[in-house]
């Protein structure tokens, strides 16, 4: 079991009472929902929330990606050419998806960080690009017309992950041990000295710190955490093409950090993730005028309540009911920061 | 304080808008019980709503599915039904069709899927559908809509069945044409349709000297002319070009190039989106689909098309043409069937096969034993061709669905019915 | 090869980066003036084919003055945008607000910024594609070579732009005042000019050259409402290679991004775009600023 986060986590009766609703809520959801379209959203929602703490991972080290994307396509594509060609099973494929994230994630990473600041962030989203083109491009890998046919996970014993019921316990499985994870990793050394980075990489610097060597090390975790939501992708959807991780899907994914409250590192993205995985299926019913909407919504959330969902919340003085999150305090503000020394 | 107060009733307008969302959408359950008698089969579409061949299907659909309601519905088992059509943007991507099938199947309910238009996300919503048993009645050009795993899934153009009647008429007209390039969208379709063409192209004799892709949302093809004409090809084939504006862009680029060749295409092209981008000239020498409406002697039910669609939208376009049929196809395997039960209707088909007769002619589900399909699962159907000569087409012939039947069995082997 | 394969190559890639680099300089321009990444040029770009299509083709006005007046909307399209939503939240931005904190917001503003652009051009002109009849539809026949005069016209038209925009930036008041703020607007304030309209300017700039670059673009293709989105990847792949801040090294980007995939694609097929992707990677291990720029932190 991971180590709990904050010295008084689990000390407050009423976090503990949160804690034990929010589980039971989530695991007796699909016993009440009948709808399969609702349990595929939460599905996607968990995916996305994934995606989104692994962006705020590297925001958290003062990155920016929009390359969330393109590590969730190397899991896919990776596990998919393993199970489907290579005939591995499933969950041994998992660990070696992992395994070339990290090695490709260190290879790449070590170039990409370099630059920390704008060029980072074009550059990530330039690798999103050249991975979605080689996907196209080369035949082994399905061309622009993907791959269709990716078989489930295969069973556990008597558990088999076909029902849409069964693979939303699998992603609450998944969900609950990357936040441990994250969890354990924000309130480590590790996670301190990110902070540290983020709030000014010269000052870390004269601590004796190497800001370029944490930051890499949180750019190859943050990517084969993504690659390994990726892999449940392409085993859930059962169909990939490059085009699903087009460009966009990156911006998508900030959006749900920022909707939840950017300084929330964990529970921000999950709050966002459902709820603007949500709220654009519902605005169906307004049709045309639906992405005008949420584009309207994301910038009253951007200009008038930067500090997120749950940055807003804390801020009214309201108790937040859990107090999951990186940070060990936000100041009042919520989100003012110090300056990075010597770049305004 | 009074921040927290807006934003709370900001989260209380997202969560209000789909509830009154649900209030305000029609309540199917209440409209059988209201009307009696008449109940009401729902159906369901996913369309491209970003390229004219979606929207026009979509405004095809708007406007027979009403008439045809109006007409008295379908009528199986004594019990009347009204059509209910649900269509959804499934923006020619596979996961924008995933999503969307997703949707229709386990969200609407939807008895029967039909006129789907785009390959991609008509293979990526079969993962939906087959499982959940779910006729679907599409036409994609993708061989995966005609894969023997497939059991409910019927393709209802004749993308895969056209060549064969065309390339003799090819022949006629260019006998001096010998080698070939095809341009194709890189994507599902156009892959698909790239290996079909060159397949039955060399089987006829023709040389393919390339297979050129482009990605989907090209606009710049002067690349791409100027690459085929260091190729000198004598015919150039467009295998699953959406024929409208993108298809403009093609000619203009080769004619700046100087080709001077033959065109074919199995698509007949959206003539105001082509020559919105390109002169007349540039189109000299293109074989190409006739639309059944533009014959001379055209049937009944096209005359009626036509003139229905000029009365409800003004104007006339014949993008939708390509995909109606699925809905005729499906109307008439309801009625076969004499059921409203999917399995049922998909049953009845695998046993007697299926003819219908809509605005494009009669269109005939075959099967394919050279795709080691033994399922009615492909259409052949009637064919007229025209040649593009002198800023106007020029009839070439109508090929029937028996002809074109007959043509295929020869080009591909084994027997179709 | 041939000398006209190579003089067709050769124009074919003028006309791309000749684009590339009007959009990319619009970029560089709010980039460095406002501190935004905008994910919206591509939008600016596509409205800007639209206001073209609107004036040019629609109600027939001189191909010149409809080049011009697109340019003028998207200023004025840019102008709002600034003041509409970026003023509002640099205001929530001080001297003590991180680099990438205030990087992000406003990228993120930027793409709320592009849906509705996006969508609203969709609901107003509809899902058709466009076509705009060429001005100049006439085709050079020289030893050979077929070069269609559009073409060349777009290439001059891209010269002259950028001309203009050198002489704004380096012979005009306003073009000092513009550089100065881009440098440090702090210090420019305290000099007693009001920097706030100079970045309202310099976004309406920026917007106008994306306009600008759809309008000239627009006789040559067809207008549609994914146009934007195409073209934003790569300009930033150029923004990136030139370096940020250096209008020289956008300029030499453009051209070479433009050369490589054009000869790419004819020698290499649809690879080629992959491996200038792979390319600009290379050239940025080397040179971590890219051609001309500078390395930030």
């Amino acid at each position: 079991m991971a180590k709990l986060p904050n010295k008084n986590a689990i000390g407050s009766r009423k976090k503990l009472i949160a804690i034990v609703l929010t589980a039971v809520v989530l695991l007796v959801l699909p016993l009440v929902i009948d709808s399969d379209y609702i349990k595929h959203l939460l599905i996607m929602s968990s995916l996305g929330a994934i995606l989104a703490m692994t962006f705020s991972l590297l925001y958290s080290a003062g990155l920016i990606t929009l390359g969330a994307a393109a590590f969730y396509a190397i899991g896919a594509y990776a596990s998919t050419l393993l199970v489907m060609n290579a005939g591995f099973s499933f969950w041994l494929a998992l660990p070696l998806v992992v395994l070339i994230a990290a090695v490709l994630a260190l290879g790449f990473g070590s170039v990409f960080v370099r630059n920390a600041g704008v060029a980072f962030v074009i550059i990530s989203l330039i690798f999103v690009q050249v991975v979605i083109i080689a996907a196209g491009q080369l035949e082994f890998l399905g061309g622009w017309g993907g791959i269709i046919g990716i078989s489930r996970p295969d069973a556990i014993g008597p558990v088999q992950f076909t029902s849409k019921t069964a693979f939303y316990y699998l992603m609450l499985a998944v969900l609950l041990l990357v936040v441990l994870a994250f969890n354990a990793l924000y309130s480590s050394r590790m996670g301190r000295v990110w902070r540290a980075i983020k709030l000014s990489p010269h000052l870390a610097g004269t601590l004796g710190i190497n800001p370029y060597k944490y930051r890499l090390l949180a750019f190859v975790v943050g990517s084969t955490v993504a690659a390994l939501a990726g892999c449940f992708y392409a085993h859930y959807s059962q169909i990939i093409t490059p085009g699903a991780f087009g460009g966009w899907l990156s911006i998508y994914v900030q959006l749900y950090a920022v909707v939840g409250g950017l300084e929330y590192y964990i529970l921000g993205p999950i709050i966002g993730a459902v709820l603007m995985t949500f709220v654009p299926e519902y605005l169906r019913i307004v049709k045309e005028i639906e992405p005008i909407i949420t584009g309207a919504l994301l910038l009253i959330i951007i200009l008038f309540f930067p500090g997120g969902i749950l940055g807003t919340i804390k801020n009214s003085k309201v108790d937040p009911f859990w107090n999951l999150k990186g940070k060990g305090r936000s100041d009042k503000t919520g989100f003012k920061e110090t300056a990075e020394v010597g770049r305004g | 304080m009074k921040k927290l107060m807006v934003f709370l009733f900001l989260i209380l307008v997202l969560v209000a808008l789909p509830v009154l969302g649900a209030c305000g959408a029609p309540p199917p359950a209440p409209a059988t019980a209201a009307t009696g008698d008449v109940k009401t089969l729902k159906i369901g579409s996913t369309l491209p709503f970003t390229n004219s061949l979606g929207i026009d299907t979509k405004k095809a659909l708007e406007m027979i599915i009403p008439a045809f309601n109006k007409a008295g519905g379908l009528t199986v088992n004594g019990q009347k039904y009204n059509l209910d059509l649900v269509i959804y943007d499934d923006k020619y991507t596979a996961d924008g069709g995933r999503a969307a099938v997703e949707r229709l199947v386990n969200e609407d309910k939807v008895k029967f899927i039909i006129c789907q238009v785009g390959s991609a996300p008509i293979v990526a919503g079969l993962s939906v559908t087959e499982p959940a048993k779910i006729p679907v009645f599409c036409g994609g050009a993708s061989e995966k809509i005609i894969d023997p795993k497939m059991q409910y899934t019927y393709g209802t153009a004749t993308w895969r069945t056209n060549l064969p009647p065309l390339f003799p008429l090819l022949k006629k007209a260019f006998p001096n044409a010998q080698t070939m390039v095809n341009l194709s969208p890189d994507d599902e379709t156009g892959k698909a349709l790239a290996r079909d063409h060159a397949n039955i192209a060399t089987k006829l004799g023709i040389k393919v000297l390339d297979n050129i892709f482009y990605p989907r949302d090209t606009q710049d093809f002067a690349p791409f002319a100027t690459k085929i004409m260091s190729l000198k090809p004598d015919i150039m084939d467009y295998p699953g070009a959406v024929a409208g504006t993108q298809f403009g862009l093609q000619f203009k680029a080769l004619y700046e190039a100087g080709f001077k060749g033959a065109h074919i295409s199995p698509m007949p092209p959206n003539m105001v989106e082509v020559l919105a981008v390109t002169p007349k000239e540039s189109m000299e020498g293109l074989i190409s689909i006739l639309p059944s409406t533009e014959i001379p002697n055209p049937t009944a039910m096209a005359k009626q098309y036509k003139a229905d669609w000029t009365a409800k939208y003004g104007g006339w376009s014949v993008a939708s043409l390509t995909w109606i049929p699925a809905f005729y196809a499906f109307v008439e395997a309801v009625k076969k069937a004499n059921s409203v039960d999917p399995e049922v209707v998909s049953a009845y088909i695998s046993k007697n096969g299926l003819q219908w007769e809509s605005p494009n002619g009669k269109g005939i589900l075959v099967k394919r034993p050279d795709y080691k399909v033994d399922r009615f699962c492909d259409t052949v159907a009637t064919l007229d061709f025209s040649l593009y000569k002198g800023g106007n087409f020029e009839y070439l012939g109508t090929i029937s669905a028996e002809e074109a039947l007959a043509a295929n069995q020869t080009a591909f082997g084994g027997q179709w019915k | 090869m041939s000398l006209g394969l190579f003089v067709q190559l050769l124009v074919n890639a003028l006309t791309i980066g000749s684009i590339y680099i009007l959009m990319v300089l619009g970029l560089d321009i709010i980039l460095r003036g406002t501190k935004i990444l905008n994910f919206a040029h591509g939008q600016l770009y596509m409205i800007g084919a639209y206001v073209m299509f609107l004036f040019f083709q629609m109600l027939h006005v001189n191909y010149i003055v409809s080049l011009l007046l697109a340019g003028i909307a998207l200023a004025i399209v840019g102008a709002l945008s600034y003041l509409g939503i970026f003023a509002i939240l640099s205001k929530r931005f001080t001297v003590s607000t991180s680099f990438s904190y205030r990087l992000l917001l406003s990228a993120m503003a930027s793409v709320g910024l592009m849906m509705i652009l996006q969508q609203g051009t969709l609901l107003a002109f509809g899902t058709q594609e466009r076509g705009i009849q060429s001005p100049f539809p006439q085709i050079l026949d020289i030893f050979d070579v077929r070069i269609s005069l559009l073409r060349v016209v777009i290439i001059i038209l891209s010269v002259l732009v950028c001309l203009g925009l050198y002489l704004l930036m380096y012979k005009t008041s306003f073009g000092r005042l513009l550089r100065a703020v881009s440098y440090d607007p702090e210090a420019v304030t305290l000099q007693g000019v009001n920097a706030f309209w100079i970045l309202v300017l310099c976004f309406a700039l920026g917007s106008a050259l994306a306009g600008l670059a759809g309008a000239i673009i627009a006789p040559l293709f067809s207008v549609t409402n994914q146009m934007g989105q195409n073209v934003i990847f790569l300009s930033f792949l150029v923004l990136l290679l030139g370096g940020i801040g250096s209008y020289r090294g956008t300029i030499i980007g453009g051209l070479l991004v433009g050369l490589l995939l054009s000869f790419g694609f004819q020698f290499l097929g649809g690879v080629a775009e992959l491996f200038v992707f792979m390319l600009v990677i290379i050239i940025l291990i080397i040179r971590p600023g890219g051609l001309l720029g500078e390395a930030t932190e």
